[in-house]
């Protein structure tokens, strides 16, 4: 949603990212703007850049490192609500792997590399969360198919008020 | 499977009832107040964004005094006498088989989508940026502690895709966790299996350097910069210095 208002902000290398977005956005009272209709992100007259500023979820710069592991990997990300109202990922998934969820890489005070799920991320009102290396990411378990730099597989996104975002990510060679 | 890795260090009566899983406490520690210098740094690293978050910009771990990167031990750590197990089901006695050779022992695992193969690829980068020369060969050793998983097929797969001169090995959990308490790192921990049969692993968030008179006088943290990791470009710094003896 919003297509203008994301797009004024887009980074260079955020071409590839919301693809659509489905389901409805529950707004927050003042601008009562929600759709139920499936609204393609770069084309949405139904939703003009005032109309539905609450629950605007935007999804970007999805990228996800080519994997040393066949069938696992780390979707990172950049989910910015331009909207009033909190947000909220609720839950992941995607038609090219059997299972995927959010988490956070951390170090416990012993010194110990682990990972966290992320569930129910909250996503404040105007700000921008990044899934970055050593922090979140959506991992992704059970690939359907061996993937190769430049290949995209589809991840959805749920949030609580603003529904699913479909996110394109396009596999790139590893961070080093 | 979880009990395995643990069940040869002091496994205490707590952590075997049948209560609250420890992994349960476990996990609930990482989210206390975090006191270790490595555990808040990744904290920090990992919090929402208010604005344009710039993580580019974090800088190195360095220490500007020595120019080195990573922490300096002393005294320095002798090599613990085990013996793991080459992916071709041969005896890998680390003693002998790192005998006076530049040696960077990494603890993860192959369904680790994050922190490990970041590491390993910086590793792999540095290896290429030095090229030629002290500290371009140094012996990586990968120790797969997810037993049931990191199996000699995919652990090959996994390294072959990174850098096929890194060495895979894997091993007795008990053997495994010997050899991570003695260089004084955190033993691996892995949790009780969700509904989905994922499970939580944990392994140490540092890389050990092994040098020619076979002591290890600098550890690194293992994190991604953003972090508290190490970059490649303090791996190309240290390598050649550490592999000709100097340390600090």
């Amino acid at each position: 949603m919003t297509a203008a208002a994301s797009t004024r902000r887009l980074r260079p290398v955020a071409l590839l990212m919301v693809g659509l977005a489905v389901g409805s956005l529950a707004s927050c009272g003042d601008d009562a703007a929600s759709t139920d209709s499936q609204v393609s992100a770069t084309d949405s007259p139904a939703a003009g850049v005032d109309g539905d500023r609450a629950g605007s979820i935007v999804v970007e710069d999805a990228t996800m490192d080519l994997p040393a592991n066949p069938e696992i990997g780390a979707v990172h990300l950049i989910i910015r609500n331009d909207g009033d109202q909190d947000d909220r990922l609720v839950g992941a998934s995607s038609p090219d792997a059997d299972h995927v969820s959010v988490h956070r890489s951390v170090v416990d005070p012993e010194g110990r590399a682990t990972m966290e799920p992320a569930d129910d991320l909250r996503i404040a009102a105007g700000s921008e969360v990044m899934f970055g290396h050593g922090g979140l990411h959506v991992m992704i378990d059970g690939l359907h198919r061996e993937l190769a730099v430049g290949d995209t597989i589809t991840v959805v996104l749920t949030f609580e008020h603003a529904g699913e975002r479909a996110v394109t990510a396009e596999v790139v060679e590893p961070q080093s | 499977m979880t009990g395995g890795p643990t069940s040869g260090g002091p496994t205490s009566g707590g952590s075997t009832s049948g209560g609250p899983t420890p992994s349960g406490l476990t996990r609930r520690r990482f989210l206390g107040a975090g006191t270790g210098l490595v555990g808040s740094l990744m904290v920090g690293g990992t919090a929402v964004l208010s604005a344009c978050g710039d993580i580019q910009g974090t800088p190195s771990r360095t220490n500007p005094s020595s120019g080195f990167g990573g922490t300096l031990l002393d005294p320095p750590f002798t090599k613990p006498d085990v013996t793991l197990t080459t992916l071709d089901g041969d005896p890998f006695r680390f003693v002998e088989d790192t005998e006076g050779q530049l040696t960077v022992l990494f603890f993860g695992y192959t369904n680790c989508p994050d922190i490990c193969p970041v590491f390993l690829q910086t590793m792999a980068r540095a290896r290429e940026a030095i090229a030629a020369g002290p500290g371009s060969r140094p012996q990586v050793l990968f120790v797969g502690v997810d037993v049931a998983r990191d199996t000699p097929e995919v652990m090959r797969t996994y390294l072959a895709r990174i850098d096929p001169t890194f060495i895979g090995l894997t091993g007795d959990p008990a053997e495994i966790d010997r050899l991570i308490t003695e260089l004084h790192m955190p033993p691996v921990v892995l949790e009780d299996p969700a509904p989905d049969g994922s499970y939580v692993v944990g392994h140490p968030a540092t890389a050990t350097v092994f040098t020619r008179d076979n002591l290890a006088h600098r550890i690194y943290p293992t994190g991604v910069t953003a972090g508290g990791g190490t970059r490649m470009e303090v791996w190309v710094n240290d390598l050649p210095r550490l592999d000709q003896g100097t340390f600090k």
